[in-house]
């Protein structure tokens, strides 16, 4: 279902359809403590206000918007977003990769993770983001592009 | 597929599970509105009463979805439990025989004029705009500063109110003691309208009405604010910008019936709930205009350098944003941060406002009064500044700043004490044209040290 089509659902629907893709947008943007703290806030409010946000051309992401606004707030002086998985884990994980995923902005880490990780689409991303296809694609590039060269990895590796 | 792709697979994985307890997506909403786990538990001291939008009743808010969850839960249990215990009566209202017994009395309407007055302010209170047109006499004259009123233009008038639930604050009606054999009842109170609801302001009236037989023969009301506007300035650009054009705040006459009436309240009622949903969701205050998400991205910004933390100020920032102050780049703010620390700056926002925009770019200008421990030492008032931002896209892709730090007159007076004291240090600290400190992890920490001993000694005189 679009996020269009989510507008004037009941709201059982829409935590259903919407919910966990806007927890993984916040998780993917803010790690997943503050992640899912702000989803979990932005779902209250969205209960509460479903009457006002349920007429929004695009709810998710209008409801994604609080939750980064409040995962904004949340964030205060705590940088450490990504936490590094115990090792010996399977499959395995780049050692390097929560720091350098937290080296990207905000935008490219939403963008990569949801994308490369989480196997969205550009077109999935820029719905719930309400930006352009074209604007998600570049932010991908730049992030793998900058992942890349943070972790030494060779672009051709297969 | 890459190993750095695989790796970030398998990330989202392990992401997925540390955040998955807390908004499971497998398992079905209602599942959980009708058999709530034994995991879902409830902080009583957390709730909030709100109203729910579907039933009306109040429902529990947390910070957390299965708290959430649980407190919907709550509310289903108990709705279940009030149409399940509920008496037999209340639940057959609909049936002919109970019918009868709800039918409508006539309610007996008081006849002293003071207790008339007071039915009056209780009808509209109630939203009972028939009631009103029962206790105003078919004839009454009614008149406000502006305008004289029949009985149906007048009920419009109160239908609009009653439309948006407006109240009467600090209400005192008495009777006047100079009238003669036709009573008249003095009442003074403050009307309160949607829009002015998040500030609280009302608008002082006073009503002098006319009672005869029961009835209400006259009704005079005064404004005494008269140049103050029905809907609040915030408001108005708020809902400029949410619909295009100010709400119809027509009062009376323009309305084709109480009903039309009645309905233009209510639009004014959503639209104002909608922008208080909006302030709280964006973080903004009432004197931003208007409450968007770009306006609440512009004090988090603000707010963000008072709090000498460049990190957040630049996540807040497009990769590429073109900025003009004491950083060029997004990547300066660590740096500025450290530097404004040494130097004790602080930002106090005053608003948020809108700034040149094109349907690309949304510019908000966020002014700010701004001192430094130098105008602090200097006795200098805090310095009204504005940062003009542009947004594309929720992120920040322009910065500029002015008055720039280097044109107040405590930089001034600090650059020529630190050229007469420490001129050796000058060229580590300040640019080769004396437009920009140097930010450089050496000249921040002359910045901190000369600063201090600058403060020491225009403190002593």
């Amino acid at each position: 279902m679009t996020d269009t089509a989510l507008a004037h659902q009941p709201f059982a629907t829409f935590v259903n359809e919407a919910g966990p893709r806007i927890r993984r947008a916040l998780v993917a943007a803010f790690g997943p403590e503050i992640g899912t703290e702000a989803a979990a806030d932005a779902m209250s409010i969205a209960w509460e206000r479903w009457d006002l946000i349920s007429g929004r051309e695009n709810p998710a992401g209008y409801v994604w918007g609080i939750g980064r606004n409040r995962a904004l707030k949340r964030m205060g002086r705590k940088r450490r977003l990504f936490p590094t998985p115990e090792p010996g884990r399977e499959p395995w994980i780049e050692p390097g990769l929560p720091a350098a995923i937290g080296t990207l902005s905000e935008k490219q880490r939403t963008a990569v993770l949801l994308t490369s990780g989480y196997g969205w689409t550009f077109r999935e991303v820029a719905e719930l983001m309400d930006v352009a296809v074209s604007t998600v694609q570049a932010h991908v590039e730049r992030g793998m592009a900058k992942l890349r060269n943070e972790l030494g990895v060779n672009d051709d590796e297969s | 597929m890459t190993s750095l792709e695989n790796s970030l697979r398998a990330y989202a994985e392990f992401l997925e599970e540390q955040s998955i307890d807390v908004l499971p997506d497998h398992t079905p909403l209602n599942d959980r509105l009708t058999e709530p786990s034994e995991g879902d538990v409830i902080m009583i001291d957390d709730l909030e009463k709100s109203p729910d939008p579907n039933t009306k009743e109040r429902v529990a808010r947390s910070g957390r979805v299965r708290t959430m969850f649980a407190a919907a839960a709550i509310v289903v249990v108990a709705l279940a439990a009030a149409v399940l215990l509920w008496p037999e009566s209340t639940t057959e209202v609909d049936t002919a025989e109970n019918s009868a017994d709800l039918e409508v009395t006539e309610v007996e309407l008081p006849t002293e004029p003071l207790d008339v007055v007071e039915r009056y302010y209780e009808f509209f209170a109630a939203g009972d705009l028939d009631g009103l047109g029962i206790l105003i006499a078919d004839d009454a004259q009614i008149n406000d500063n502006w305008l004289e009123y029949t009985k149906e233009q007048w009920l419009r008038r109160a239908a609009y109110y009653v439309g948006q639930g407006a109240t009467h604050e600090d209400r005192i009606c008495e009777l006047d003691p100079s009238s003669g054999a036709v009573a008249t009842v003095v009442c003074s109170h403050g009307t309160l309208t949607a829009a002015a609801r998040p500030t609280g302001e009302t608008v002082p009236i006073e009503r002098r009405i006319t009672v005869l037989d029961g009835r209400i023969l006259v009704l005079g009301e005064v404004v005494r604010a008269p140049d103050w506007i029905t809907v609040s300035a915030s408001f108005e650009q708020w809902a400029s910008w949410a619909v295009g054009e100010p709400p119809d705040n027509t009062e009376c006459c323009e309305w084709d019936s109480i009903d039309d009436a009645l309905a233009g309240g209510q639009a004014i009622a959503r639209l104002v709930a909608e922008w208080e949903s909006d302030i709280e969701t964006f973080g903004c205050e009432l004197v931003d205009r208007p409450c968007t998400a770009e306006t609440g991205l512009g004090r988090s910004f603000v707010v963000a350098r008072g709090e000498w933390d460049g990190a957040a100020v630049a996540e807040l920032i497009g990769e590429s944003a073109e900025v003009d102050e004491l950083a060029t780049t997004r990547d300066d703010y660590l740096a500025v941060a450290e530097f404004e620390r040494a130097i004790g700056r602080t930002f106090e926002i005053i608003e948020c406002k809108t700034g040149a925009s094109t349907s690309e770019r949304i510019g908000r200008w966020c002014s700010y009064f701004g001192e430094t421990d130098w105008s602090r030492a200097l006795g200098d008032r805090p310095e009204r500044g504005v940062f003009d931002l542009v947004f594309v896209e929720g992120e920040i892709v322009e910065i500029s700043d002015s008055p720039q730090l280097v044109d107040t007159n405590a930089w001034t007076v600090f650059e020529a004490w630190l050229r007469d004291n420490h001129a050796d240090d000058v060229a580590t600290m300040i640019d080769l044209d004396g437009s920009k400190p140097l930010l450089t992890t050496e000249s921040i920490a002359l910045w901190e040290q000369h600063t201090s001993e600058f403060v020491a000694e225009v403190s002593t005189g």
